[in-house]
């Protein structure tokens, strides 16, 4: 018995973003938004972007994170200002929803009130679903996601790979989860679709075309993630020392445990028809396509230490057909692999 | 002189029976816009480059954003029903929510259909009383225009409809001048602080917004000053000021050329039911 739930109002165009968000905004009432973004973002004309879509009544305040901040300096800051924001707008790195996320947490717990959430993604799509229990899946979705791909346009090659692997790894185990939930698994399938289709075509010209297809992924990896995360993203997660680096790890992982997982025979026929291999296993033609020139080749060039590994494995636990020592020697096949030639 | 026989605001925007004698000069609604003809003489709207007849066999759509005018003949008087309908609305009541209120073409046939649905609006509308079926009415003949205005499209021309493309300079100028509304401040100076001489910001602006930056702000100058005024207690010659204003007597004719009628006839005659303002 599955309970499947995506109570999320998400719009997605180009060039959607100040329209959205004028509307949402006028049609809940909001007057008093509380904006988070990164202290220093790499692309500071986004705040430009959402200041305009708010409405003329609007009295908005903007709290900016450092990478050391969290959802409680978030709160110090939000107290001492005396505001009582009614919604809270989250943009520009999955970060700033994640802790966006975390706020409405914790405000709700110190004010009794459970604020909305609007959530306007950057290149690096949505964050991971909360592991330690602080909010279900479900209620810590965005109330309202606000996609539009020209938000990303100033993005670099560079980042749309790493946006559109994470997809990949996402989707992927997304839709090998156990959880029986069909709408996840077509999401799942069709993100890892865009994102193989989409992944060789990247370069530092990407257009429009290209930052949307990514987007599409990224949306659909992180609503598939109903199911739950899979071994790689959790490992990844632990070996990652800051978030952007979850992409390529889990990107070298992927590959290592597909060699070492079971796979039931239906979905590993499915994903093989969508990996666009289908001559290969399955971990050969996910290290056909994420390997890449000048792309990460072994966690030891990503400078993780051979001590963190055991910490990774026992992140996987006796889940995902995998045990600690089997997800051990998945790690230690790419700790120090080859350049591939 | 221009008078507002009903108006009504609601979720879904407003509805507004006018009796217009007077040009409304260039401008432009964030909502899409349907103008039907009920009564008296026929008149123009200058929508783009497309001049379109108001009268008893065709009404009108302008796309948001979309710059256009309403003529009518000097000493004429020319009735019409008009909605101002809030994209968001539609798509929330369209099962193919995709193209956000934007209509394939400006002139629309009145068929048997649409002369119904104005009837039946322009009846409701004299009531001036809230009634269960004004909003599916008006959203029939919502549907039923932007349908039409799409049939014999291509459809590339349809899924590329709602494309623009940034520009930084000018996100920042919208930024701007939101932030300034309430200020007498020069167009020039708003170029300049994003970098750009004032000719090259309006070329750049128009191509990105569809629409001039003194028409962006004379929008944004008219929805503040109607929500100011069904909302507020706030006297005209307040709100004018409020809004950068220097006198009561510009704010109306500002009001008026905008809008078509006047600011106190607006307050006195509209009618607003449950959500209409969320904001206020």
């Amino acid at each position: 018995m599955t309970l499947i739930t995506y109570p999320t109002r998400v719009h997605f165009a180009d060039d959607v973003l100040e329209e959205a968000l004028h509307s949402e905004l006028e049609r809940e009432g909001c007057r008093l938004p509380l904006l988070i973004t990164a202290h220093a973002p790499a692309h500071p004309e986004l705040e430009d972007r959402v200041r305009a879509g708010l409405p003329p009544t609007v009295k908005p305040q903007l709290v900016t994170f450092s990478p050391e901040s969290d959802q409680y300096t978030i709160v110090k800051d939000v107290t001492a200002s005396g505001l009582m924001p009614d919604v809270i707008i989250a943009f520009g790195a999955a970060r700033a929803i994640e802790l966006g996320r975390k706020f409405r947490y914790t405000y709700a717990k110190k004010h009794n009130t459970r604020l909305s959430l609007y959530a306007i993604p950057g290149v690096d799509g949505l964050p991971g679903p909360c592991t330690r229990n602080l909010e279900t899946w479900r209620a810590g979705l965005p109330s309202v996601l606000i996609c539009d791909p020209t938000v990303t346009l100033a993005a670099d090659g560079m980042q749309l790979r790493k946006a559109a692997v994470l997809s990949l790894v996402r989707c992927y185990e997304s839709y090998l989860a156990l959880a029986y939930n069909p709408p996840a698994d077509g999401m799942a399938l069709d993100g890892l679709n865009r994102c193989v289709n989409n992944l060789p075509k990247i370069n530092a010209a990407a257009d429009v075309d290209l930052h949307r297809e990514v987007m599409a992924a990224n949306l659909n990896a992180g609503l598939s993630q109903e199911k739950g995360v899979g071994p790689a993203i959790a490992m990844a997660a632990i070996l990652a020392k800051v978030p952007g680096d979850t992409a390529d790890i889990a990107g070298l992982i992927l590959p290592a445990v597909a060699r070492a997982q079971y796979v039931n025979s239906d979905k590993a026929e499915a994903l093989r028809k969508v990996l666009g291999q289908d001559d290969l296993p399955l971990d050969r033609a996910l290290d056909r396509i994420l390997t890449f020139p000048n792309g990460p080749q072994s966690l030891a060039g990503l400078g993780i230490s051979k001590t963190a590994l055991d910490d990774a494995a026992a992140a996987v636990g006796d889940k995902f057909g995998l045990n600690f020592q089997s997800a051990r020697a998945a790690l230690d096949t790419i700790y120090e692999k080859e350049p591939t030639q | 002189m221009s008078q507002a026989i009903a108006v009504c605001h609601g979720e879904f925007g407003r509805a507004a029976l006018y009796r217009l004698d007077k040009t409304i000069i260039t401008h432009a609604h964030r909502e899409g816009h349907l103008i039907f003809f009920v009564g008296g003489c026929a008149a123009q709207v200058v929508s783009g480059s497309s001049t379109c007849g108001l009268d008893s066999q065709h009404a009108v759509a302008v796309s948001p954003w979309e710059p256009h005018s309403f003529h009518v003949k000097d000493g004429r008087t020319h009735i019409c029903l008009v909605l101002y309908i809030k994209p968001m609305w539609f798509l929330e009541n369209t099962p193919s929510a995709e193209y956000a209120l934007k209509f394939g073409r400006p002139d629309i046939e009145i068929t048997n259909e649409i002369d119904e649905f104005v009837n039946r609006l322009t009846a409701l509308l004299l009531e001036n009383e809230e009634h269960g079926q004004f909003d599916e009415l008006l959203f029939g003949l919502t549907k039923s225009s932007f349908d039409q205005s799409w049939q014999n499209s291509e459809e590339t021309l349809r899924t590329k409809s709602y494309e623009r493309f940034s520009d930084f300079r000018v996100r920042r100028s919208l930024r701007l001048i939101q932030e300034r509304m309430g200020e007498d401040f020069e167009m020039e100076k708003l170029a300049r602080s994003v970098g750009l001489s004032r000719p090259h910001f309006f070329k750049l602006f128009k191509q990105y917004m569809g629409v001039t930056p003194n028409v962006y702000m004379n929008t944004l100058r008219s929805e503040r000053a109607i929500e100011e005024l069904l909302n507020t207690d706030k006297t005209v010659t307040d709100i004018a000021f409020d809004l950068g204003f220097s006198s009561q007597a510009s704010f109306t004719r500002f009001f008026s050329s905008n809008v078509g009628i006047a600011p106190s006839e607006y307050r006195r005659v509209a009618h607003v039911t449950s959500g209409a303002f969320p904001m206020m």
